[in-house]
């Protein structure tokens, strides 16, 4: 059998290692119970259209059909927000290219594009989207509008999933200030982390559905 | 729907775009609305197209109408999907009715390192290079509908680089302009499993293009048959030994190599047993003189045979008479070319 075209999204769950191990040294599953409720937000998904593996940090989601495309960003949107609502930073690809799944064998071009832009694009917490992808739905015929849709946000090159709308915009501010604040210990001195909530927290400040006087939640450098 | 034709053959010096031209003429005196597409950025043909009109004669003089160089600069640039093909101006030609020019461009060599690079990456998930890849097929196809030419002959130069490749899948049919000698033969012994070898490649980008949504062409030009040109013969119509000995070769190679099922297919109605359609003789001093002025070789006025005697005077009665014949001779061949037009 063939190879077929599929969208395919690769998500990385940030902190899992630390997470897990937390759980570890205190004997308790908190971890575990908070994957498990933000991938709740996945359990309505229409699975004759949509595909779902959540292994290990990795959670990949697949869409088949480019009419579905706009609803599968919606999707990721989604498990964006419930992630971070549980207080965990994700970040991830989308990349359209061959997928060929059949029993124990998965070859897929498009989760290796996907992982490819986690892991060497995406930077900080967001999911790219394959610059393909949109070139695609620039000059393709017959796919649905996604560009008015303000479903993706480009900076510097680099298209990516724009999480925020005017309705979740607070909620999304208080989830990363929440997971800021709880993280402040373990962010000390590592400044890699650190820059992950420094350009969050610039995307949330960057937002259109952002409100004109912002509290930025991180703060400012100090002398000594 | 308007069919893209060119002459190709990867060895050069066998008269595919002055062929090409006279036969563009000759359909247009039929009554067929005929698009040049100078392809080749030697840009003979173009220079062939203009030389009726001494307004260009000065090398710094503007030409009019775009290029195909720069008509597909945005596309290359990534500046737009597909070309919009109704900003391109096309340059009638002053003497014949019917026949428009879709001007080359030295600059469009360049064009070699865009369209070998889409033709490396196609076939991946990289739509800029797939854009690029379909951009000429969709240009000349939009300009033959929008425009209503009945045929777009492409010249191409004699290479087997991507944009000589890119033009001959863009086609419909070619025709391969032969001169009888040992390395038109190897040519044809090569040229079978280069062209088969690019018609297979197409079919694999063709299979990455529809799930992306970008409209497809069909990549598959057929031989509508061989020319032989140049021929030169000892007396009235006895050919020179070597020359049939050659095209005796020939006839075989093309049926074993370029005919084969590892070459490129024959056009429905071409006897790949006797797949010349036609043989030019050498024209000796016609050539040079319908170039000068931009003509078909058929259509050399007595006046214009003042360039080519030495005394500058025109000629006249039996001096005059062979190059009537060998004009006559001539269109009855490129007649025989344009019945295989498909």
């Amino acid at each position: 059998m063939n190879p077929s075209y599929l969208y395919a999204a690769l998500l990385d769950v940030l902190g899992y290692r630390f997470f897990l191990e937390r759980d570890r040294q205190s004997g308790r599953l908190d971890f575990q119970e908070k994957l498990s409720a933000a991938l709740a937000a996945l359990e309505a998904v229409n699975e004759a259209v949509f595909g779902v593996r959540a292994i290990s940090d990795t959670v990949i989601l697949t869409c088949s059909e480019h009419e579905h495309f706009p609803e599968f960003l919606e999707l990721l949107r989604g498990l964006f927000v419930a992630f971070l609502g549980q207080g965990i930073f994700i970040r991830g690809g989308v990349a359209f290219a061959q997928h060929f799944q059949n029993g124990r064998l998965t070859y897929s071009q498009a989760i290796a594009k996907a992982y490819e832009l986690e892991s060497k694009v995406a930077g900080y917490p967001r999911i790219v989207i394959d610059k393909n992808i949109v070139a695609m739905y620039e000059t393709g015929s017959g796919l649905p509008e996604i560009a008015s849709s303000g479903l993706i946000c480009v900076e510097n090159g680099v298209y990516f999933l724009d999480i925020l709308t005017p309705s979740n915009w607070q909620q999304v501010y208080s989830c990363a200030k929440n997971l800021h604040v709880q993280s402040t210990g373990s962010l000390l001195a590592d400044d890699p982390a650190f820059g992950k909530h420094i350009r969050f927290e610039r995307y949330l400040r960057m937002s259109r559905h952002a409100p004109t006087a912002f509290s930025p939640f991180i703060g400012g450098i100090e002398s000594v | 729907m308007s069919k893209i034709i060119t002459m190709y053959n990867n060895k050069g010096g066998v008269s595919k775009t002055t062929t090409l031209f006279n036969l563009g003429v000759y359909l247009a005196e039929q009554g067929f609305r005929i698009l040049f597409a100078d392809c080749d950025p030697q840009c003979n043909l173009t220079e062939l197209f203009l030389a009726s009109n001494p307004d260009f004669e000065d090398p710094d003089k503007e030409l009019p109408g775009t290029s195909i160089y720069q008509a597909l600069l945005p596309r290359f640039r990534g500046e737009a999907g597909a070309i919009d093909q109704s900003k391109i101006e096309l340059i009638e030609s002053p003497l014949y009715q019917k026949t428009l020019l879709f001007r080359g461009d030295i600059e469009f060599s360049l064009a070699e390192t865009y369209l070998g690079t889409a033709w490396n990456q196609a076939v991946t998930e990289n739509i800029h290079e797939k854009n690029t890849y379909v951009a000429l097929y969709h240009l000349l196809h939009g300009l033959g509908k929008t425009r209503g030419f009945d045929y777009i002959l492409c010249d191409v130069g004699p290479s087997t680089g991507s944009i000589t490749r890119t033009v001959v899948l863009a086609c419909d049919g070619l025709f391969l302009p032969l001169v009888p000698d040992r390395f038109c033969n190897q040519a044809v012994r090569l040229l079978g499993s280069v062209i088969h070898e690019w018609i297979s490649r197409h079919k694999q980008i063709v299979q990455t293009l529809a799930p992306f949504k970008i409209a497809s062409f069909p990549g598959s030009p057929v031989l509508l048959g061989a020319v032989i040109q140049n021929f030169k013969v000892h007396s009235a119509t006895k050919a020179k030994q070597s020359y049939v000995k050659w095209q005796e070769r020939i006839s075989a190679d093309i049926k074993s190599y370029l005919l084969s099922k590892d070459g490129i297919a024959p056009a429905p109605s071409l006897n790949p047993l006797n797949p010349y359609i036609a043989t030019i003789r050498d024209l000796g001093p016609l050539a040079p003189t319908a170039q000068m002025f931009g003509r078909a070789m058929f259509d050399i006025d007595q006046e214009h045979t003042r360039e080519a005697s030495t005394t500058g005077q025109m000629y006249y009665g039996s001096v005059w008479k062979p190059w009537v014949d060998r004009m006559g001779d001539y269109k009855t061949e490129i007649g025989k070319i344009a019945s295989a037009m498909p």
